[in-house]
């Protein structure tokens, strides 16, 4: 008889233990409507959700491709932005994308004075910039979107 | 072919290798795990060996003939593991109408899931680490090139990191004949619901009547973290990749002590464990806690017995890190080596860590009230006579991570030492979520006549 009770009442504890469990996990739920989604279903809308959300760069995968197809095979590349910032993550997709496609990466922070100096140095065929508007110093700029720009390099 | 099919192939391919690895094991008692855990235990093992052959073989193939190396593989190994003889299972007692109401809510969790999981993006490392790996692999026809490890062409760190996820998802891409980082996060909610089968088989091959194993399981959905955490099962990170092995490994645990190591549940368990390692550096840790548990309960300490459970988990992590330092990789720039003398230098963060570690576990956001019910669980398991071996097991198996993973940030180079924690704790804390949640499963009542029944087993 006290077998039977001690198992009924340890049969309430953990009802009541999930209850609560359960509760407080489905309130946490409405954070799922917060969460950023793909916007479609394409084989790179990882990438794409990650560029629109850290530089609101929309269909970000196709638009950095053509901007490194405008450049010569084992060409190189330079890429202007904030290291150890939300422009980390896209410069390292847009350094994957350059790869892919046999060109060499550069990287300059965005935030030094000599910027321009520096990429210069780096003797590039382009140059993306991940820190806004492009900066005067492009020769032929294409604002790709917000916060994120491509340009041609001209070596003098 | 269209490619939906081709991914389709990959994973049967994928499925059988690991149904074939896991039969050859558990040998003839294949039947006594419930087919839940069957399944996910074949997309461990089967995960595990096209990755390790992908890393083995794409030295010397690449493309069509890594493809077909290793699906022939699969089948061999298919062929083989068909002539284990099996003996059928003992039919279980029948479904209550409590039974299939647990049974429609998983329904409609695994609905859900599949709903909501391809509506998540990749997450940070997801795209920076494991993905950004199989897509260079891919571009490699299969397998990352060996200049990879000591030079890698572009500045992303973590060369030294395993590669189980990056080649298992350049597997689904070398099938498709294209990156695809849509179809690729199939793997989140596959591992999930290897999760929930393996919650399911071993809470009742451990005793657990079913409708309590079930509940056990079904609840695992509302863990937050899994769902809404920024760092969830969906988002393509390696964590619950690994809490899955840890709770396959440490399930097995209690067998072990009664059944020795010559028998299935050690065989399983060494290859299981083995695969810990392979999928991140901390798994090293994990594998070493679980191997030390494992040893202890043999019931004859044979150094013959013992190597029964090391060897796969060792060969895996000498051949990994040993190619590493012949290719010349360099060292992990992110932590300091554990010396006596790095330790003491950085001595005033260990409270503050082990209190972080402490808020960490009841923060409600993430994980209910799951780490409040698993130390219940394991007071319950542990002051019943019956269950106190079993609840000793699982309280290391438990605790002895949570103590480990305070030491990384005790060394960690990132500063301030608190974002790293912010960032990397909840994340090491979810790989042993699903085996506190099987600690809660054990601890749940169990009838009078089911408990003197293991009691007369037990004498």
């Amino acid at each position: 008889m006290t077998d039977r009770r001690s198992f009924e009442w340890q049969v309430v504890g953990w009802a009541l233990f999930f209850l609560a469990f359960v509760g407080a996990g489905a309130v946490t739920f409405d954070r799922l409507a917060k969460q950023q989604h793909v916007m479609d279903q394409s084989p790179h809308n990882s990438s794409d959700a990650c560029y629109w959300r850290e530089l609101k760069l929309p269909d970000g995968s196709r638009r950095v491709e053509e901007s490194l197809a405008l450049l010569p095979k084992g060409g190189r590349v330079v890429l202007l932005y904030r290291p150890g910032t939300y422009q980390s993550l896209p410069a390292q997709l847009i350094s994957l994308a350059a790869w892919r496609r046999g060109l060499q990466v550069a990287e300059v922070p965005a935030e030094a004075s000599d910027a321009r100096q520096q990429v210069a140095m780096h003797e590039p065929d382009g140059v993306f910039t991940l820190d806004g508007q492009s900066p005067e110093w492009f020769s032929s700029p294409r604002q790709l979107g917000e916060n994120c720009a491509f340009s041609l390099f001209e070596r003098k | 072919m269209s490619a939906t099919l081709l991914l389709v192939a990959a994973l049967a391919v994928i499925f059988m290798a690991g149904a074939a690895i896991f039969r050859s094991l558990a040998g003839h008692r294949t039947e006594e795990t419930l087919i839940a855990e069957r399944l996910g235990l074949s997309w461990i093992l089967g995960a595990g060996y096209v990755s390790l052959a992908t890393f083995v073989a794409g030295f010397l193939v690449k493309g069509w003939i890594l493809i077909a190396l290793i699906s022939g593989g699969a089948i061999g190994l298919f062929m083989l593991a068909r002539k284990c003889r099996t003996f059928p299972r003992a039919a279980g007692p029948r479904f209550s109408l409590r039974d299939w109401s647990l049974l429609a809510i998983l329904i409609a969790q695994a609905w859900f899931i599949l709903w909501w999981a391809p509506k998540v993006p990749l997450g940070y490392d997801a795209l920076a680490l494991w993905e950004a790996k199989a897509q260079m692999a891919f571009a490699h026809s299969g397998a990352l090139p060996v200049e990879y490890f000591s030079n890698p062409a572009v500045g992303w760190g973590h060369v030294y990191y395993p590669l189980f996820l990056p080649y298992t998802e350049s597997w689904l891409y070398l099938w498709m004949g294209r990156v695809d980082q849509a179809w690729v996060r199939i793997i989140g909610p596959i591992t999930y619901f290897a999760v929930v089968g393996i919650l399911c088989g071993a809470s009742q091959r451990l005793g657990v009547p079913r409708s309590a194993a079930w509940t056990g399981a079904a609840s695992f959905f509302f863990v937050p973290y899994c769902i809404t955490g920024d760092w969830g099962a969906f988002v393509g990170y390696a964590d619950l990749p690994l809490g899955v092995i840890y709770l396959a490994a440490a399930s097995r645990l209690p067998e072990i002590g009664s059944q020795g190591a010559s028998s299935a549940a050690a065989r399983l368990f060494a290859v299981t464990a083995g695969l810990l390692p392979w999928m991140k550096q901390e798994g090293f840790y994990l594998w070493l806690i679980l191997v030390a548990i494992a040893a202890l309960q043999l019931p004859e300490k044979k150094v013959k017995s013992i190597a029964v459970l090391v060897v796969p988990g060792m060969l895996i992590a000498a051949m990994f890190k040993g190619f590493l330092k012949v290719v010349g990789t360099a060292p992990d720039p992110f932590y300091r080596p554990p010396t006596w003398e790095n330790i003491s230098r950085n001595a005033d963060r260990i409270i503050p860590v082990f209190q972080g570690i402490g808020q960490e576990l009841l923060n409600f956001e993430h994980w209910s009230f799951l780490w409040v019910g698993a130390t219940v669980a394991l007071v319950i398991l542990l002051v019943r006579r019956q269950t106190r071996r079993t609840g000793m097991i699982f309280a290391c198996v438990v605790g002895a991570p949570l103590f480990l993973f305070g030491w990384p940030f005790v060394l960690s180079m990132y500063v301030p030492v608190e974002t790293h924690m912010q960032l990397a704790l909840p994340r090491l804390v979810f790989e042993i979520a699903p085996v506190a949640m099987l600690v809660i499963a054990l601890a749940l009542p169990r009838r009078v006549e089911q408990e003197s029944k293991e009691r007369s087993e037990t004498r």
